[in-house]
């Protein structure tokens, strides 16, 4: 029986901006259960980076967790008062990883006396030890000569290195949980491959819970074992791998998949999703989706479509799954690429 | 088809200073030519030169040797106002980051039709505001929006003004500097679009710059991959894809995460994934593909070689007593 370790219930976040209130969540339900990798795709803006945020409490000051509930082994993490009481969770408990590692590193330190620092905050070790440690996270990151590269600075480093750095300075905590906010999509894709490898080989090797953050697909099939689909601070379709890529069912979900140029043949006119997302000043009737989405039925723009569960792993919040909508096919191109194991490229 | 834009041997470097003091090569040797009408790709990592050819062709920065010819006419030197003015017509850039290209003071119609004012007085502010709105219109804009400002806008909007600054100046040729990068994937598709039907219906040439392998695929004719400032391949795009040569090229492609969920998991389980840790290599960088430190060996020497027909691969080849 899978047990979950994390799980969001109703998580609900506004912001103040200009005496204007945003609402970005809007009623987050999640479940990550421990071991898994969950990645979670949708376009910019949508509220993917709140909720890992809201998660660890690094949200702005300006933003204010109205509703919901994050459980973890029997904490509520929205009821902690104090900064206090999120360092017991931060780093020890659940890590992060930042998509730009040059803003997640001290450019006037070492890398090494970073990850040192870190250590010394979570383990009792004498200092000689700490250096032992040091090297040690280095060689398990891949780092080379780990003994001459700790003294190197972060401007010494690559792209990569940084985030391989950035990576052992969360390992050093002994996380259950990572924390993924798109660790790859600043570096190029040969490095990209070499971090993602290292993920995955860490994950294995402590029993890692992973969620992960990309709007690359080519990097969700490679680290996914669920996905979950996000729109406008909305979970709209979860499931395994498999079910979302080879049977989709929500139209936002068929817009994502199917703007990658890779499912295309050369000179083939690429399928778009029109529109933007909701303003998320406006209280929003009905389905999010509805206004961009082709086939929305007439009950779309009046009431918000409850979860559909199609399978024990795979849910969408879609009319379209209800039994008396109208029977809708996913785009060609998709059946084509992924039903038909046409796979070009 | 006839020849556009020709590079032959070009090299560009870079003056550092500390520790790279002296001139730094960005650009070695390179060599290839674009004709009319085609999509021509020059694909790499960062740091390859990738945008350093882009902006040499556009002369914004000088070029050690060789020669860089648009129609004929050597264009990588100092050239008389006439000849300047008819490359701004024909020649025009889209930059990477339609945030950061673009003036948050001033009005989308005086981005627009700034460079018609700058090159051609003679135009009447009427006319010129017609032609502000019918490029607007060609590139997806509404004409109504010419009076705000770009903050306004969303990034895949953005962009499209980075197109319509391009086009007001009827080019013939356009230099395209990662233009889907900084976008989000649902615009990038919309971006790809409007490109591909502008060259259909103006006729336009691109040099279409970008690390994004499938979206060179789908969009480009031919490719250039540059490793390390070389040129170590050039083919037609399906022959690249279908039939690498170069061991950069197919590292390359190889390392592109596929769409695809059940094919890595059985690499996966098939354990193909730990490789990277068995050759210990750290990154690419260290790699050197006969490509770096070749020539230095004195007896040996880089050519491209043709090894199927548009094919051309960079060899190592040992030079003959003299």
């Amino acid at each position: 029986m899978p047990e979950n370790i994390l799980t969001i219930e109703n998580l609900t976040v506004d912001f103040t901006v200009r005496n204007a209130l945003l609402h970005v969540l809007r009623g987050v339900s999640l479940e990550v259960i421990k071991g898994e990798s969950l990645v979670i795709v949708g376009e910019s803006g949508c509220g993917k980076s709140v909720l890992l945020k809201s998660i660890l409490g690094l949200l702005e000051q300006n933003a204010k967790i109205v509703a919901g509930r994050i459980l973890y082994r029997g904490n509520n993490l929205t009821s902690f008062q104090s900064e206090k009481d999120y360092q017991k969770i931060r780093g020890h408990e659940i890590a992060m990883i930042l998509q730009d590692p040059m803003t997640s590193l001290n450019p006037l330190l070492t890398i090494g006396y970073q990850i040192e620092e870190a250590i010394a905050i979570h383990q009792p070790l004498r200092k000689v030890k700490r250096k032992e440690e040091v090297i040690r996270l280095l060689t398990e990151v891949g780092m080379k000569d780990p003994r001459k590269t700790r003294h190197y600075y972060p401007h010494e480093c690559s792209g990569g290195m940084r985030q391989r750095v950035v990576i052992a300075i969360a390992l050093a905590c002994k996380p259950n949980i990572l924390l993924c906010d798109e660790p790859t999509t600043a570096l190029d894709v040969t490095i990209q491959e070499q971090v993602l490898n290292l993920l995955i080989h860490l994950q294995h090797k402590y029993q890692l819970t992973v969620v992960f953050i990309t709007h690359d697909f080519g990097v969700v099939a490679k680290v996914a074992d669920r996905v979950a689909v996000m729109y406008a601070g909305e979970i709209i379709e979860v499931g395994t791998s498999n079910d979302i890529f080879l049977d989709a069912r929500h139209p936002y979900t068929w817009s994502l998949l199917a703007s990658q140029p890779a499912l295309y043949v050369p000179g083939e006119e690429l399928i778009y999703l029109g529109g933007t997302l909701p303003n998320p000043q406006e209280e929003i009737q009905g389905d999010a989706f509805a206004p961009r989405n082709p086939w929305a039925l007439e009950r779309d723009f009046i009431y918000a479509p409850p979860y559909f569960k199609l399978s024990d792993t795979h849910q969408v919040k879609s009319w379209l799954m209800e039994k008396r909508a109208p029977k809708v096919e996913p785009p060609r191109i998709i059946k084509e690429y992924y039903q038909l194991e046409n796979w070009r490229f | 088809m006839e020849e556009l834009l020709n590079l032959n041997s070009i090299s560009i470097g870079y003056e550092g200073k500390g520790k790279i003091r002296g001139l730094n090569l960005a650009v070695k040797n390179a060599s290839f030519s674009i004709k009319k009408g085609e999509i021509f790709g020059l694909m790499g990592e960062s740091g390859s030169g990738k945008t350093t050819i882009g902006r040499a062709i556009m002369r914004m920065i000088d070029t050690v040797e060789g020669d860089i010819t648009y129609k004929g006419m050597k264009i990588n030197q100092r050239l008389s106002t006439e000849n300047k003015r008819q490359l701004c017509h024909e020649m025009q850039m889209i930059f990477q980051d339609p945030m950061a290209a673009l003036n948050e003071r001033s009005k989308v119609s005086d981005i627009i039709g700034e460079g018609i004012l700058a090159t051609n007085q003679s135009i009447s502010k009427i006319e010129r505001e017609n032609r502000i709105d019918k490029t607007m219109l060609e590139v997806g804009l509404r004409p109504e929006y010419k009076s705000r400002y770009p903050t306004e806008f969303s990034g895949g909007q953005r962009q499209r003004i980075g197109i319509a600054r391009a086009l007001i100046m009827n080019p013939q040729f356009i230099v395209a500097d990662e233009p889907i990068s900084a976008l989000d994937v649902s615009v990038r598709a919309q971006i790809l679009n409007l490109m591909k039907k502008l060259q259909k219906s103006r006729g336009l040439t691109y040099l279409f710059i970008s690390h994004d392998m499938p979206v060179m695929r789908y969009f480009t004719d031919r490719i250039a991959v540059l490793y390390h400032g070389r040129i170590v391949e050039i083919a037609p795009t399906n022959e690249l894809f279908s039939n690498p040569f170069h061991p950069y090229t197919k590292m390359l492609l190889s390392s592109i995460p596929r769409p695809i969920p059940i094919e890595n998991k059985q690499m996966e389980e098939r354990g193909e994934i730990k490789t990277w840790q068995k050759s210990g290599k750290l990154n690419s960088q260290d790699i050197d593909y006969g490509v770096i430190s070749s020539e230095l060996k004195g007896r040996e020497t880089l050519r491209m070689i043709e090894r199927a027909p548009g094919h051309f691969v960079l060899e190592r080849i040992e030079k003959p007593f003299v």
